[in-house]
């Protein structure tokens, strides 16, 4: 009697996709797991592994365009930034060439390389994590857990509110520069334009955050009774719960020996 | 029976030295369709405000006199209840889409969920009340993305779905287009005869002729014009409290002092067509024994 | 001079075509109202003529000088353009300095500032809100801090982006006496509206869009007595001429008084 769309409510929301499917707190704990793994190890080869596995998650989850497309700018920029510094800050002997004067070491370049392989095997992961949950999906499960209505309810609409707050500079751009103000040019007419432009976007981010909450009120925000959820996720499975727990032991011991090879223990 | 009920209430907003409501007194009746009008800065909204019980709970300042809502003094009242109990929608339709929700089915139901319904209760509400206000085509959509006249249908629909005794009503139709407006009007249409109370600001004033049962007109905080919409819309005088007559009540009164008087000021568009047939006829007949 | 559309269309980045092909000449002096469903093109087509959009193709000469050479600031001291929407325009503490940055921003001379912004505030009614705070006061006489903030730039042509709106008897009435003083002054009043009593009230020139194009352009009674221009163009036909349709006086009748006379 519904229609498919209708019906998709009627049973938790899965997309068919063993990751995907795990419940959003599942994935965090996995991911971050790996990220600290990453953090841990200090590791040139276990930073280039895990970017690997990244890439073949992303490749599983049918994600790979969203993933790389984020993944590599960082690449990019963390890569070339990272190493350039750290040929500044890094004293070497080894001198692999030298450029108008200035001597590249094999010191600085490994630093570098180990650096740029924590941060990336660190921040794969956070993109991972994005790409495979919807933010409202990760609400709903922090719900469950306790979290209240209201916050998850601000951390939500704060995505919808950059995306409005583009819209309206776009918009007061336009209506200022059709008063006569100059907003294009050099930077300093640009400067002369930032109050124009800046605090009508301020006072209606205000004014609309306002009118926002009335408007939340009316839909009985502040009632304070048991709510229901039109959209709901599958109750965790005990594989699932086992996979995360076996993960967070593992990271745990490889802490523990880390530890302990600091001390000189090992 | 009076819902509502107003008691020399003043209520001045927080750093105002001017009340924005001033001695009011006024009973508001269970199943009475209300049309509000009247000058900017009049007090409408701050009236759709005090009925909504946002003063005194969300805005402060000072609110003397006494409001009472089925019996009960509104500083009372819990705000979750009576966000169950009454309704609200008001002008700008971007504000009031929630912007966390993927489509319009989950918008409507949002204050189901609120409220607790079950699921299966829940989606059948929804979608009773998109079929209503022909919105079903927009089920799958974005709320995010709509138009300005679609959001403002999509905000009635997730008001309405909860099903509160009283609605309030404030300017739907001023940020949006004539289809806009027209698609506002027809949701207004199915509201009549809902046994519901409503309370609608308008300044469109031949929508308020049409659909309401009782007319207010507010000037300066006050009510300085309450009774039957024909009554209240047809005075000769309406302009002098800053309200605009109805065109066609207009063309009644140049009528009248054409010395081509109709049997009634009329209000409606339907209600000057069968005055003028009639005073036509009458005209003809007239005419007719003469000769 | 005039404000010139030579064939002129506009495409949104994404590919849709807002104005096709779109001509349209308006003289110094004139007030035209531009009518028509939202998605018509009508906002489109004024943007090109303060240069807010520059036409993908053909061209929009404001007094002989081509849009495309000229920065929408620029030519904002030739046309001023209103916005719907005034908190999206003011930002200043105070009604006055609201309405005086523009002058201010142009370095004029004191003298010349005070001139500007007392033709601006008598043209507007703001007299007694001149020191308020524009967001104390409320949001339709704030419309016309946005409108007065214009008109102190003295532009020779001005948009106005549904005036209407959310206003009262009074605002209305407010709008129809600055426009008979612009006009006075010879200044262009072009206006959107989606208003039709005031069009049929206060515009001999009316311009009916639908699908980015113009539908008809003529005077309001040539307007709301073509069914078919009505019908297309979505508008509302104002009330007393809905009436002398129904009551088949024909659609040529617009207002109370000659509907008074053709009754017997």
């Amino acid at each position: 009697m519904y229609s498919d769309f209708v019906q998709t409510f009627f049973s938790p929301q899965t997309t068919g996709n063993w990751f995907k499917d795990l419940n959003p707190l599942s994935k965090l704990n996995i991911l971050l797991v790996l990220a600290f793994t990453a953090l841990v190890a200090q590791s040139i080869a276990f930073g280039v592994g895990l970017c690997l596995f990244y890439y073949l998650l992303a490749i599983l989850i049918g994600e790979l365009k969203y993933f790389n497309g984020i993944f590599s700018k960082l690449l990019v920029t963390i890569g070339v930034f990272i190493i350039l510094i750290r040929q500044l800050t890094v004293k070497g002997t080894t001198v692999l060439f030298s450029l108008f004067g200035w001597k590249w070491t094999l010191e600085g370049l490994l630093n570098g390389l180990q650096v740029g392989s924590v941060i990336l095997g660190f921040s794969g992961a956070i993109i991972l994590f994005y790409a495979s949950t919807e933010m409202r999906d990760l609400m709903y499960a922090l719900e469950q857990k306790g979290i209240s209505h209201t916050s998850s309810y601000v951390i939500l609409a704060s995505f919808q509110t950059i995306t409005d707050l583009r819209a309206s500079v776009q918009t007061i751009f336009e209506s200022q520069k059709a008063r006569g103000i100059e907003v294009e040019g050099n930077i300093f007419t640009r400067a002369k334009a930032f109050f124009p432009v800046i605090s009508p976007l301020l006072l209606g981010a205000m004014a609309s955050a306002e009118e926002k909450s009335i408007a939340m009120d009316a839909r009985a925000f502040s009632l304070d009774t048991h709510h229901t959820f039109l959209r709901e996720l599958r109750t965790v499975p005990a594989w699932e719960k086992v996979l995360v727990i076996a993960l967070d032991l593992c990271f745990a011991a490889l802490c523990a020996a880390k530890l302990a090879k600091m001390l000189g223990l090992w | 029976m009076a819902l509502i009920e107003l008691e020399h209430v003043t209520y001045r907003y927080p750093f105002s030295k001017t009340p924005a409501l001033n001695d009011l007194s006024f009973l508001f009746e269970k199943g009475v369709f209300y049309g509000v009008v009247g000058e900017n800065g009049g007090g409408k909204t701050s009236l759709c405000n005090l009925l909504r019980g946002l003063i005194p709970h969300f805005y402060q300042g000072t609110l003397e006199g006494r409001v009472t809502i089925d019996g009960t003094d509104v500083r009372e009242w819990d705000t979750g209840k009576l966000s169950a109990k009454i309704g609200y929608v008001f002008q700008n339709p971007f504000t009031q889409i929630s912007g966390i929700k993927a489509t319009v089915f989950e918008e409507v139901a949002m204050g189901l969920e609120n409220l607790g319904w079950p699921k299966k209760e829940m989606a059948e509400r929804t979608l009773q009340i998109c079929r209503l206000l022909g919105i079903e085509q927009l089920l799958e959509k974005n709320p995010n993305e709509l138009s300005g006249g679609q959001r403002q249908r999509v905000a009635f629909a997730s008001i309405l779905a909860m099903d509160a005794e009283i609605l309030v009503i404030d300017e739907p139709t001023s940020q949006l287009d004539p289809q806009g407006t027209q698609d506002v009007f027809e949701i207004i249409q199915g509201l009549r005869g809902s046994g519901k109370t409503i309370l609608l600001v308008e300044h469109k004033v031949d929508l308020i002729a049409e659909y309401c049962d009782k007319v207010l007109v507010m000037q300066n905080g006050q009510i300085v014009r309450s009774g039957p919409t024909a009554k209240v819309l047809s005075a000769a005088d309406l302009a002098e409290v800053g309200a605009m007559p109805p065109q066609v009540a207009a063309f009644g009164h140049a009528m009248s002092e054409a010395g081509k008087p109709l049997a009634q000021i009329p209000i409606t568009l339907a209600d000057a067509e069968a005055q003028v047939k009639r005073r036509q006829e009458e005209v003809q007949r007239c005419n007719a024994n003469r000769a | 001079m005039p404000i010139e559309l030579k064939s002129a269309s506009f495409a949104y980045p994404g590919g849709f075509m807002a104005n096709k092909d779109l001509s349209l000449t308006i003289l110094a002096g004139e007030r035209l109202a531009i009518v028509g469903q939202n998605g018509a093109g009508k906002t489109t087509a004024v943007k090109m003529m303060n240069g807010l959009h520059k036409p993908v193709e053909g061209d929009v000469l404001v007094d002989g000088q081509n849009t495309r050479e000229h920065t929408t600031a620029q030519i904002a001291r030739t046309v001023g353009y209103v916005f719907q929407n005034p908190d999206d325009q003011i930002f200043n503490q105070t009604v006055r300095a609201e309405i005086e940055y523009m002058p201010r921003y142009f370095k004029l001379p004191p003298a010349e500032i005070g001139r500007r912004v007392e033709r601006a505030v008598g043209l507007t009614g703001l007299e007694g809100y001149l020191k308020k705070n524009p967001f104390d006061i409320p949001y339709p006489i704030r419309k016309f801090v946005t409108i007065a903030a214009v008109l102190a730039t003295e532009p020779k042509y001005v948009i106005f982006d549904e005036p209407t709106a959310g206003q009262d008897r009074r605002g209305t009435l407010l709008l129809e006496s600055m426009m008979e003083q612009l006009q006075r002054e010879g200044i262009t009043v072009i206006t959107i509206t989606h208003d039709m009593e005031f069009v049929a009230r206060n515009f001999n020139r009316v311009v009916a869009m639908a699908h980015g194009n113009i539908l008809a352009d003529g005077t309001a009674r040539s307007i709301f007595s073509n069914a078919a221009v009505v019908a297309e163009a979505r508008l509302r036909k104002p009330q007393i001429g809905e009436l002398a349709g129904r009551l088949g006086l024909g659609e040529d009748i617009l207002f109370c008084n000659e509907l008074v006379a053709a009754l017997d």
